[in-house]
């Protein structure tokens, strides 16, 4: 194993690959830095244009934008308090008030710095922690398989968004979308209207394009917001942190966010690293108002869970967040099918992408900090209606490069105008790409695991893997129940102590 | 009651029982899948049904919580405003395969910048030509791809 770990490190600092992360990683915080885009938006218009590139370029160029775009969130938060990305909410407490106080280099630098530990703590987790669990994985047959991937479809659906009938009825839409074509165990025809166009199915690409890259182009329109550009950003560099107040921060924020990344479907990470960085803090009265150990905390496990999330895509073939779907898709794009298997066939693949996701957390530091806050800052000039029909082009030309056909263009489109909807009306789409990625595999070995049976469903839920995916499933499904619950008795106590109040009456 | 959740559990019904539906015919088999999940659907569309007219108050109704998430009510001008990126956006793609790419794009870019009130004329231009001129370098030198031949050229 250490031989291929080596090998692949060695394949990775080539010419090829070290341009594609240096430019993931610039391209990666350029996206970030600009509210309304994110990493997953990044890597979606990026994927099609890997078509023509060698694996491992790709994989760098992705695991570039990835880690480059979790960190391009802290740059409109300190400089604006507008988070760029999701994960960038708590960047804005500590990183505005720090840039208010003139501190916006040393902000920007400390941000840089902490997201290059986190990143690097995750990678090393994803070298380490990923072989020995898919030696576990290999030991999974078809019906095991099968409650992996409905394993990972609860826990996105359940937990990732607001609302577990949204987030469920978002992943069997996909699912759906993954029947369509022939079917890989009979040959039979399913939902193509007997139309040709549709018999390999409908490419996950146009799904994963359509749904991820044109309804945040088409939400840059809601807003009347400035159309000019802004005056140039000035920024003075200033180291504004000692080691010794930020070592430990780093250390429990990126293994908490590594904790929390390696869950499918969580996305509060952020929230709990600087929770758990104010209660151990000697000056907790500082968090909100500038203090260095909030901001080291919020960027650090911002980038510590992006490895992370990887680590059951890779293994197991469930993707924990997103990005790692989008990452899974890419692969089956380019030829590999994750999961255990992938460790034993192509082992230079993993290594590779996780030493990419290494190099690029430190990137971060000289990209991300000096460079970030002279040049990539000023992406926050740029008009939100100048960006909007140049994400729509790329989105386009990527697809249409892609299979160099019409057809996926359209259908993006098509997933494109569903997606917008299923967001307005407040369904999560993760869940979706997920449905399609996972799709023909929980199929499958579905069908495979009920052939192996002549047909009886009992060899589902009898082994002892598979009872136990399934328990954790249920769990999974009904966690968001029990919250809800307990919700609605802390409203009716709400409701009961205002009307206990009002009824009492003024002395 | 919750009209929305109401009326797109309708939808999602309907969609998932014509799904069940079609895939009752498929043979050998291949029908079990797409069954499951369209029951499944159906299930929770039921459910959020019943739920958009029976939900129980919880915290965050009862404190007032201001909502901030991407599926809050837009504004006529925010409908407006939106319905012309979706407009314009469909047409470039319909306009791909007659036009060809780079008229397509060459208008597409500064028409939708225009509509939708961004008025800086240079920034807009430079814009659109270099983005452009990139896509072009993408397409002829590293992707070898062969586009859709534009109008002009037939033209003359």
């Amino acid at each position: 194993m250490f031989t291929e770990m080596f090998s692949a490190l060695l394949d990775l600092l080539t010419w090829g690959p070290i341009l594609a992360m240096v430019a993931g990683t610039m391209l990666g915080i350029t996206l970030g830095a600009m509210p309304g885009l994110s990493a997953t938006l990044g890597i979606a218009l990026a994927i099609p244009f890997t078509y023509g590139m060698d694996v491992l370029s790709a994989l760098a160029l992705l695991a570039g934008i990835h880690n480059g775009a979790s960190q391009g969130g802290a740059i409109p938060a300190i400089l604006l308090r507008i988070p760029g990305t999701p994960g960038a909410i708590c960047t804005t407490w500590d990183g505005y008030p720090l840039a208010k106080e003139g501190k916006a280099g040393g902000a920007i630098n400390l941000a840089a710095m902490s997201s290059a530990v986190g990143g690097v703590i995750s990678a090393i987790a994803l070298i380490t922690l990923a072989p020995p669990l898919a030696s576990v994985a290999l030991a999974f047959g078809p019906p095991e398989i099968f409650w992996v991937t409905i394993f990972g479809l609860a826990a996105i659906s359940a937990l990732l968004g607001d609302d577990v009938l949204k987030g469920l009825i978002a992943a069997g839409f996909g699912l759906l979308v993954s029947s369509v074509g022939l079917d890989a165990v009979t040959g039979h025809e399913r939902y193509t209207f007997n139309s040709l166009y549709l018999i390999n199915g409908i490419p996950e690409l146009a799904v994963m394009v359509g749904m991820f890259s044109f309804p945040p182009a088409w939400q840059l329109a809601e807003a009347r917001v400035k159309t000019t550009m802004g005056p140039m950003v000035r920024i003075v560099s200033e180291r504004i942190w000692k080691l010794a107040e930020v070592w430990r921060v780093w250390l429990k924020s990126s293994l908490l966010g590594i904790i929390i990344g390696i869950l499918p479907g969580s996305a509060i990470g952020a929230f709990i690293a600087y929770n758990e960085a104010k209660r151990a803090s000697k000056t907790p009265e500082k968090f909100g108002k500038g203090s260095i150990e909030g901001l080291a905390a919020a960027e650090s496990v911002n980038n510590a869970d992006n490895a992370a999330a990887m680590i059951p895509t890779l293994t197991l073939g469930v993707p924990g967040s997103n990005i790692a779907a989008l990452m899974l898709g890419a692969l089956l794009i380019h030829g590999f099918q994750p999961g255990p298997q992938l460790f034993r066939n192509s082992p230079e693949i993993v290594f590779g992408y996780s030493w990419a996701m290494l190099i690029t957390a430190l990137l971060l530091i000289p990209l991300g900090g000096a460079v970030a806050s002279r040049v990539f800052a000023q992406v926050l000039r740029l008009p939100p209606l100048i960006i909007l029909p140049l994400i729509v082009v790329t989105a386009v030309f990527g697809t249409f490069a892609s299979e160099n056909s019409m057809l996926p263009v359209y259908m993006a489109g098509i997933f494109g105008l569903v997606g917008f909807g299923m967001v307005r009306f407040g369904f999560p789409i993760a869940p979706v790409i997920i449905g399609v990625v996972l799709g023909k595999a929980a199929d499958f070995n579905l069908r495979v695991s009920l052939l192996m049976s002549a047909g009886n469903p009992s060899i589902l839920y009898t082994r002892p893997i598979s009872i136990f995916l399934i328990v954790l499933s249920a769990l999974v499904m009904f966690y968001p129940l029990v919250l809800y619950i307990n919700d609605v008795r802390r409203a009716r106590r709400h409701l009961a102590t205002n009307r206990t109040e009002s009824d009492t009456p003024a002395r | 009651m919750n009209v929305r959740d109401a009326s797109v559990a309708a939808v999602v019904f309907a969609f998932s029982l014509a799904a069940f539906l079609l895939a009752g015919t498929f043979g050998g088999g291949s029908g079990i899948f797409p069954q499951i999940i369209s029951s499944v659907m159906m299930v929770a569309s039921a459910i959020l049904f019943v739920r958009a007219f029976v939900r129980l108050p919880t915290e965050a109704d009862v404190i007032d919580e201001e909502i901030s998430s991407d599926d809050r009510r837009l504004t006529k001008d925010e409908v407006v405003r939106v319905s012309i990126a979706i407009v314009l956006t469909t047409a470039y793609i319909a306009l791909i395969v007659p036009l060809g790419f780079y008229t397509a794009s060459l208008l597409y870019i500064p028409i939708s910048a225009y509509a939708l009130g961004q008025r800086q004329h240079v920034l807009i231009w430079v814009a659109t030509l270099i983005y452009i001129g990139a896509g072009s370098y993408l397409f002829t030198q590293v992707f070898f791809t062969p586009l859709p031949r534009e109008l002009i050229f037939r033209l003359f």
